[in-house]
């Protein structure tokens, strides 16, 4: 079933054609590459579908509702998740005050259920808390640790513990190895794979083809703002355009 | 104990505390005190936004106008008592609130400060304007005193009970310090227990990063308008009081400047965002200047004549706006964090 | 009908005379803006140090008052350079504490007045005294010193920012400071002078708007709301954006308080001025609020980018 469909998506900032009529979808249970090199406008896209930018010309559609011109609030709680290129944190909070945020329901008069369960989930299913400590145990490092004081790949669980939260049906994975080691990036990788596992719709961009190619279903490339090529990770690394532009001699 | 927890013991004691030393006050302090009470009410309402959110108000007096004028003219004009003036002056301040807050809450921080600096210059504007109604920069005289004769004959009659013997104006005067102190025991209570609620958290992560609370899947604007009539309302209430307590509406208790941003001077003293900080800021910047004052009647021992401190007189509210600038300066926390601080710490230490 | 006419002539040649010192009082705050990216709501302030320091020398050191004048811009010069240097360079990180810090400021300067010189309304005297008849409208001559001082000075910083040396420094670092330190830009010692000169014109704008109205300890208030209003309309830091703005809030400005004022009153005769003397001040405000209202994105839309 599709799960995210965008048609014809464009975005221009001055002069410049960050997005030109782009489409593709997404399928419930995959997990979607979105690559192409820097500049490709592969965060510009993932800003349109979340309302942080609002498109030219296009629609976008989640699960056959039209989010083209929702605020982001609305497209998170229908379903949709981010995790930042950069992280988005609060400096001052604590690990697990950050994630309780997306725990919080987005009501003021009605008499909410305790966020602690939810928040706990979250950090325990991102592994952001140690094993020796369980969240809930007040000695647990999230609880006295801050953001700023955890290494690249720590900050990385953050966001997918803020992302998963929120309950989401599809994850948006912006740059998830960037700046991770190579250790990291396996531990990481395997936290995505086993959110697939669960049932875990995810659209990952990268860069780096080679880094992702096992973990993706299925690859759009995108060049320029156009989408190059569509496929298994197979049929777009035999793709020509797709080796000229992008690959340029080095193999897959 | 929770941050909550110590934040409720801390408003507690401070409120028992007032309540325990008001009667034991010479006249002139006791009504000094009452306004101290009044102006951490103000204070506090202007945290629960701006110390919460991070959207500083600059022109926080202006819903203390709105509220007070709308009071104060409805019981001079139309003869409404107290019950029916006070709450719609408060529902006055909260409609500004809302009218103001939609359109302002677009612009970032510095530019959302500057506008709120307008409002209660183009409010005095307009008062002088309407002089006829308003009394302009003398105010109006003949608003319906908060406690009447029947309350303060009734609160006679219950102390001569315990054997106490007042006097009609010591009474009058004790119905009006418990009063506003009532006033701020329920508002303090009241908004700590908001400020460490999720909507709460909610604000504080606002203040830190927008955009990351919006990903979490939370309509800012909403709660930013949530806090901004919270703090209206309460700003307004005690606004509203105070025309009755002082039984005119008088133009500098209502449109001054200084007063708005001496609530900024109070959050910052005590702790941006605390609550606490900002109910001993108030009590800590009047009482301050009043302290000031008195000693500016004092002369130094020093010398053949002593030393008269008169000049001190003027300089009260001065010293406070420059303590501002030294703690935006050099320690910009405040008081209540640097104490949570040290209780954080021993209880690490200790367990 | 020929009423009319005079009521009208007297209109545009006031507005033309106001507004030419309204961009002055303005030119110091956009020019902080432009440059250092800071709001200095001191700067009405600085105006009112100008106003009074004028004053003082006239009446107590019993100097003529060009000198008068001349102290007025030192003195405003210095304070420009020791806000910098004493509070603004140490939070101008933080642009919420930076306004904090300017308006206590303000307000410590206005206290300092209330203590030195109370609240009584005090006059400058005028540099030279009369009227004169333009056409059919009686301008005060000192007015018209002040409209042919404020050009004088807005040329000469024309000429200083496009023409001289440090003057253009200045323009580059307003437009790019990472390119201007990269190109070996003291940006330190540019804000400095930046501020300085503010504070200069600071000076030069409080000595003839204190010529325009009576000096008092609130006398900052209203030159801060138009230099204000200016800059939300002017556009940020541009010149000639600040010159057409200056004009058309003097114009409306003028408008409203020299029109025929209308009484309206309710039957228990309590009755309010529509248009006219009282109505000081009250054009910036409502240029302000109505951009916020109609357009709050249009309120510094360049300067959020």
């Amino acid at each position: 079933m599709t799960l995210l469909r965008v048609e014809n998506l464009r975005k221009s900032f001055g002069g410049l054609m960050a997005v030109k009529d782009l489409s593709f979808h997404v399928e419930k249970g995959e997990i979607l590459g979105l690559i192409g090199p820097n500049g490709a406008g592969k965060s510009t896209v993932f800003n349109l579908i979340m309302g942080r930018l609002k498109p030219d010309r296009g629609r976008i559609f989640f699960k056959d509702h039209e989010i083209t011109h929702w605020p982001t609030y609305k497209i998170v709680d229908a379903g949709i998740a981010r995790v930042f290129q950069i992280a988005q944190y609060f400096p001052r909070k604590t690990v697990y005050e950050n994630v309780e945020i997306s725990a919080i329901p987005n009501e003021i008069f009605i008499r909410a259920p305790d966020p602690t369960l939810k928040t706990i989930q979250s950090c325990a299913r991102t592994g952001l808390c140690p094993a020796e400590h369980s969240p809930d145990d007040d000695r647990c490092l999230c609880r006295t640790e801050l953001p700023g004081m955890l290494p690249q790949g720590g900050l990385r669980r953050l966001e997918l513990a803020r992302a998963i939260g929120t309950d989401p049906e599809l994850l948006l994975l912006d740059e998830p190895f960037a700046g991770l080691s190579p250790s990291e990036v396996d531990e990481i990788s395997h936290l995505i794979e086993s959110l697939r596992d669960e049932g875990q719709t995810i659209v990952l961009v990268d860069h780096n083809m080679r880094g992702v190619m096992r973990l993706v279903d299925r690859i759009v490339v995108l060049c320029f703002g156009e989408k190059l090529a569509e496929g298994t990770p197979e049929e777009v690394a035999r793709n020509p355009q797709v080796q000229e532009a992008y690959l340029a001699g080095g193999g897959l | 104990m929770s941050a909550r927890g110590v934040r409720f013991a801390l408003v507690g004691l401070t409120v028992v505390a007032l309540a325990a030393v008001g009667p034991l006050l010479p006249p002139k302090w006791m009504t000094t005190l009452m306004y101290a009470q009044l102006f951490a009410v103000y204070a506090m309402g202007w945290d629960i936004l701006s110390g919460m959110t991070g959207q500083i108000s600059f022109g926080h007096i202006f819903f203390v106008a709105v509220a007070g004028y709308t009071t104060g003219l409805l019981n001079l004009y139309l003869k409404w008592p107290i019950w029916a003036t006070v709450p719609t002056g408060v529902v006055m301040a909260v409609l500004a609130g809302l009218l103001f807050s939609v359109p302002a809450l677009r612009l970032r921080g510095p530019y959302f400060s500057l506008v709120t600096l307008i409002l209660p210059l183009a409010a005095a504007r307009f008062v002088i304007i309407l002089a006829d109604w308003t009394g302009g920069e003398l105010g109006k005289f003949g608003v319906t005193p908060l406690c009447d004769n029947s309350v303060v004959d009734a609160l006679g009659a219950l102390l001569a009970r315990f054997r106490i013997e007042e006097g009609a104006f010591r009474l009058y005067q004790y119905c009006n310090y418990y009063f506003f102190w009532a006033l701020l025991a329920c508002g303090g209570a009241g908004l700590v227990w908001l400020s460490t609620s999720r909507i709460g958290k909610i604000l504080e992560a606002i203040r830190e990063n927008e955009e990351a609370v919006e990903a979490a899947g939370i309509n800012v604007a909403k709660y930013k308008i949530f806090a901004f009539m919270i703090s209206a309302a309460v700003v307004g209430l005690g606004g509203a009081f105070s025309v009755h307590a002082n039984e005119a509406v008088f133009f500098n208790s209502l449109l001054s400047l200084t007063t708005s941003i001496e609530m900024i001077v109070a959050s910052v003293i005590g702790g941006m965002g605390t609550i606490v900080g900002a109910l001993w800021g108030g009590l800590l910047v009047r009482g301050g200047e009043s302290l000031i004052r008195e000693i500016a009647q004092w002369k130094l021992p020093i010398g053949a004549e002593g030393v008269a401190l008169s000049f001190l007189e003027r300089w009260a509210t001065l010293i406070f706006f420059a303590i501002l600038v030294v703690l935006l300066l050099f320690a910009r926390q405040g008081l209540v964090p640097l104490l949570l601080g040290w209780m954080k710490q021993l209880r690490i230490r200790g367990g | 009908m020929d009423q009319i006419l005079v009521i009208a002539e007297r209109i545009v040649i006031y507005s033309v005379l106001i507004s030419a010192l309204y961009a002055l009082v303005a030119l110091g705050f956009t020019m902080i803006f432009g440059v250092a990216r800071v709001l200095n709501l001191a700067h009405g302030a600085f105006l009112m140090v100008g106003a009074y320091t004028a004053w003082f020398a006239q009446q107590y050191l019993q100097w003529n008052l060009y000198s008068a004048f001349v102290l007025a811009v030192v003195v405003c010069t210095l304070l420009g350079v020791l806000l910098y240097h004493g509070l603004v360079r140490h939070v101008q990180r933080s642009p919420i504490a930076t306004l904090i810090a300017t308006l206590a400021c303000a307000l410590i300067i206005e206290e300092l007045i209330k203590i030195f010189f109370t609240t009584n309304t005090q006059l400058l005297a005028p540099l030279v005294s009369g009227s004169v008849e333009i056409h059919k409208t009686t301008v005060i001559t000192n007015r018209l010193i002040a409209f042919g001082a404020s050009w004088l000075a807005i040329l000469l910083f024309w000429v200083f920012v496009h023409r001289m040396r440090w003057g253009k420094v200045i323009l580059a670092t307003a437009q790019d400071h990472e390119g201007a330190a990269l190109v070996g830009i003291d940006v330190q010692r540019v804000y400095t002078l930046t501020w300085a000169i503010s504070g200069a014109l600071a000076g030069i704008a409080g000595f003839f708007f204190a010529s325009w109205v009576k000096l008092d300890p609130f006398m900052w208030r209203d030159p801060l709301i138009i230099s204000f209003a200016i800059v939300v309309v002017g556009g940020l830091g541009s010149l000639k954006g600040s010159i057409i703005a200056a004009y058309l809030i003097g114009f409306l400005e003028v408008l409203m308080t020299y029109s025929p004022s209308v009484r309206v009153c309710a039957e228990s005769f309590r009755c309010f001025e529509f248009l006219g003397s009282s109505w000081v001040g009250v054009s910036s405000l409502v240029v302000l609020l109505a951009i916020l209202f109609v357009k709050p994105e249009g309120l510094f839309g360049r300067a959020q980018q």
